[in-house]
């Protein structure tokens, strides 16, 4: 969608995120940033699977945000 | 060249474009492995002959680029400035060359020869990717080799390509990018200041765009070779640029863009949507579809929640027969009604929503297998962005529906304070799997085959509640611009993985099975005892004492003292008022209140609670408890990810009091209805 707005290809996309996340403008959101160990005192005795699958979400897609 | 007379190559490529294929290939058995002096980076070396002539390979770290962010980056450019390298061989991956081909734009401005290798041939092809070589090297300046390293009879051409580089000592002709580099308003004034061959092999077109870039290491080289003017002059110039590493990359992949324009085939790289995803993602239409499908998904979980509501209510019928026969028996009236309108009956209560845990994380979890649920979320960011969260916030929410206490510690991922505490404001409003457990249950109790609709009723006031809070508490948290933006890459869609999607269903229902049987157990114990006369008369226990005392106001919110209490023990968990309800409700035993409240004579608990609690004050106790606080844990999450008790309390009172006012309203339009 994005290659069509710019009217580039999904190469060119792909290559310009690749770029500007080694360059530090944007960073890749780290959805694995939370572990059993950040819920003390969970309910579920520290068994994520009460909240989330196997290994956390991992269909989310790929998301970027802006460094600020 | 070394002491032994060998040739040294140094092989540069981006992580991933077959170096160390390359690298074995040549060199075979005869390599050497350590580290590169003072660093944990592997460091590889290795030898061959060809055609009488005795090469080193060396191999350099992979790398993106050659800017100083990183020890790798910094052992690569040391290298190549130590003059040991007789010859570069630069790999690209043939089959992203638009990406890979980056290392040698950043290469270009360095005068050590090279040749440039476009690795994976073969990759490319299959894609429909086909490459000029020739046109390339023609381009250039410098050998240009396609090939594919496992294959070890297309060497010929790499070994041409590297006796030619050498031969030749040929040097990528960059007058392309210099020129590029020229249109930046500081790198003519920076270029100028850069004296001759302060590093080896480096020109001063490169190193007057790695200060564009505002490379350390680089612009300290450059101060320590120039006069005390210079150095401020140099200052301001590198200050006056903005971003200059986005700059020079623009100048870089332009002119990447411009050698493969006439020397590339793309293949089939285009934009194509499938016709699900233009629906999914469509401006106008993307929402509609979104939450059409939510609740589709709400009546799909409807389908396995059915047998085990069956199981709950063949449960609730054992208290009474049970009851009569254990009096029968000699056994004493306070632990046969302890047994069948505590223990029994909680049972019931849990067994029948155990049905909807399982049905709803079963339909969203497969959901979010296929890819759909990360779709659902693209469409829902720019809603996101209105109440000032940033596009990751969408976890924490996901997690939610799981825990609130789970979404709350995932907000971690947030590093702004304010957005942090909105995330955990708004996750509130998400119903927690409890949550999804007791109100889809009620609502089929009270409301039947109507469920789907108040789920939906209520799904559609969570957001509205959503936006209202962001509104309210926005304003103070966020700043406008503290608001930025995002870039989300959907994944494909998968098929299912039914082991581990079951896993997590049957881990959830486990795990939600075993915390509501000691909450509601607990709940109901306490408020049985708070319920318990020695003689029977309900009207002198202090629970009903108190509750008549409070209902004059619990009244104004469509509720009586008994549903008010269920809401109050919903606080501390919404199972909690399953507990309440299957005490205060039941109409078995000497000391239940069941008889005393209703006077109605029904088979079991669900019958009792149909026939003791009207509609409307049904529809208040189901909006008070949804919107209500999650739970007490929840609530010492959100202090220990907030630290502010401020916050917390604000937070906690906003959504009681919310919650009570929705219910006033949900039982005046009760009223209305029936």
């Amino acid at each position: 969608m994005l290659a069509a707005e710019l009217n580039t290809s999904v190469e060119n996309v792909k290559r310009d995120l690749v770029f500007l996340e080694r360059t530090g403008v944007i960073r890749r959101v780290d959805f694995a940033g939370h572990s059993c160990s950040d819920c003390s005192g969970c309910a579920s005795g520290g068994n994520c699977s009460a909240c989330m699958p196997e290994g956390g979400f991992k269909n989310m897609g790929t998301m970027w945000e802006v460094n600020a | 060249m070394t002491e032994k007379g060998e040739t040294v190559i140094a092989l540069l490529g981006q992580p991933n474009s077959g170096k160390s294929t390359l690298f074995n290939a040549l060199t075979g058995m005869k390599q050497h492995v350590g580290n590169w002096p003072g660093k944990t980076v592997e460091k590889k070396e290795g030898n061959f002959e060809h055609n009488g002539t005795h090469y080193l390979v060396a191999d350099l770290p992979g790398t993106y680029s050659l800017s100083a962010n990183s020890d790798e980056e910094m052992i690569t450019r040391d290298y190549i400035a130590s003059g040991k390298a007789d010859v570069v061989c630069i790999l690209a991956d043939s089959s992203q060359l638009e990406r890979s081909l980056y290392m040698l734009a950043d290469y270009a401005g360095i005068t050590v020869p090279c040749f440039l290798v476009l690795n994976m041939s073969d990759v490319a092809e299959e894609m429909g990717k086909r490459a000029d070589a020739k046109g390339i090297e023609k381009k250039l300046g410098i050998p240009v080799v396609s090939f594919s390293a496992p294959d070890t009879k297309s060497y010929d051409k790499f070994y041409d390509a590297l006796e030619r580089a050498v031969r030749g000592k040929t040097a990528v002709d960059a007058s392309g990018l210099f020129e590029r580099y020229e249109k930046i308003d500081a790198y003519g004034t920076i270029k100028s200041l850069i004296p001759d061959n302060i590093i080896r092999g480096y020109s001063g077109a490169w190193l007057a765009a790695k200060a564009v870039e505002g490379d350390e290491p680089v612009i300290a080289r450059i101060k320590a070779a120039v006069s005390d003017e210079d150095k401020k002059a140099l200052d301001t110039a590198i200050s006056s640029v903005d971003k200059g590493v986005v700059i020079t990359g623009e100048c870089k992949f332009g002119w990447i863009d411009e050698l493969l324009s006439d020397t590339a085939q793309k293949g089939s790289s285009g934009v194509s949507l499938g016709r699900f995803d233009r629906l999914i993602t469509h401006r106008i239409w993307g929402k509609p579809v979104v939450v059409l499908i939510v609740l589709l998904g709400l009546i799909a979980s409807f389908i396995p929640a059915l047998p085990l509501m069956g199981i709950g209510q063949l449960i609730s019928n054992i208290p009474d027969p049970l009851s009569e026969a254990l009096i029968g028996a000699g056994c004493p009236a306070f632990i046969s009604a302890l047994l069948c309108d505590v223990l029994i009956r909680s049972v019931s209560f849990i067994v029948q929503m155990l049905g909807f845990v399982f049905g709803v994380t079963l339909v969203f979890g497969m959901l979010e297998e296929i890819g759909v649920m990360a779709r659902i979320s693209y469409v829902f960011d720019n809603t996101m962005a209105r109440f000032g969260l940033q596009g990751k916030s969408v976890m924490p929410f996901l997690i939610s529906f799981g825990c609130t206490m789970g979404g709350a510690a995932g907000t971690r991922v947030i590093d702004n304070w304010g957005q942090k505490v909105l995330t955990i404001a708004l996750a509130w409003a998400v119903p927690c799997g409890a949550a999804w457990a007791v109100i889809p249950m009620l609502s089929t109790v009270f409301f039947g085959a109507w469920m789907p609709v108040i789920i939906a009723v209520i799904l559609i006031v969570m957001l509205l509640h959503m936006w209202l809070t962001a509104k309210i508490f926005g304003r103070s948290l966020v700043k406008a611009e503290d608001r930025y933006g995002m870039i989300m890459e959907l994944p494909p869609y998968h098929r299912p993985k039914w082991g581990a999607l079951l896993r997590y269903v049957f881990g959830r229902t486990k795990d939600t099975f075993l915390r509501a049987l000691k909450v509601v157990l607990v709940v109901a114990l306490a408020f049985w005892l708070l319920s318990y006369t020695s003689t029977g008369d309900i009207t002198s226990s202090i629970l009903y004492k108190v509750g008549h005392f409070i209902e004059p106001v619990t009244k104004l919110f469509g509720m009586g003292w008994q549903t008010f209490m269920a809401f109050i023990a919903s606080s501390l968990g919404k199972e909690g008022a399953l507990g309440v309800l299957s005490t205060i409700f039941t109409g078995s035993g000497t000391i239940s209140v069941g008889s005393v409240v209703g006077g109605a004579a029904a088979e079991n608990i669900n019958e009792l609670l149909v026939a003791n609690v009207p509609k409307p004050e049904a529809l208040a106790l189901i909006f008070a408890m949804t919107f209500n606080m999650p739970c007490i844990v929840a609530l010492a999450a959100t202090y220990q990810e907030t630290h502010s008790v401020k916050w917390t309390a604000r937070i906690a009172l906003y959504y009681t009091a919310v919650a009570l006012i929705l219910a006033g309203i949900a039982y005046r339009i009760g009223l209305l209805i029936w």
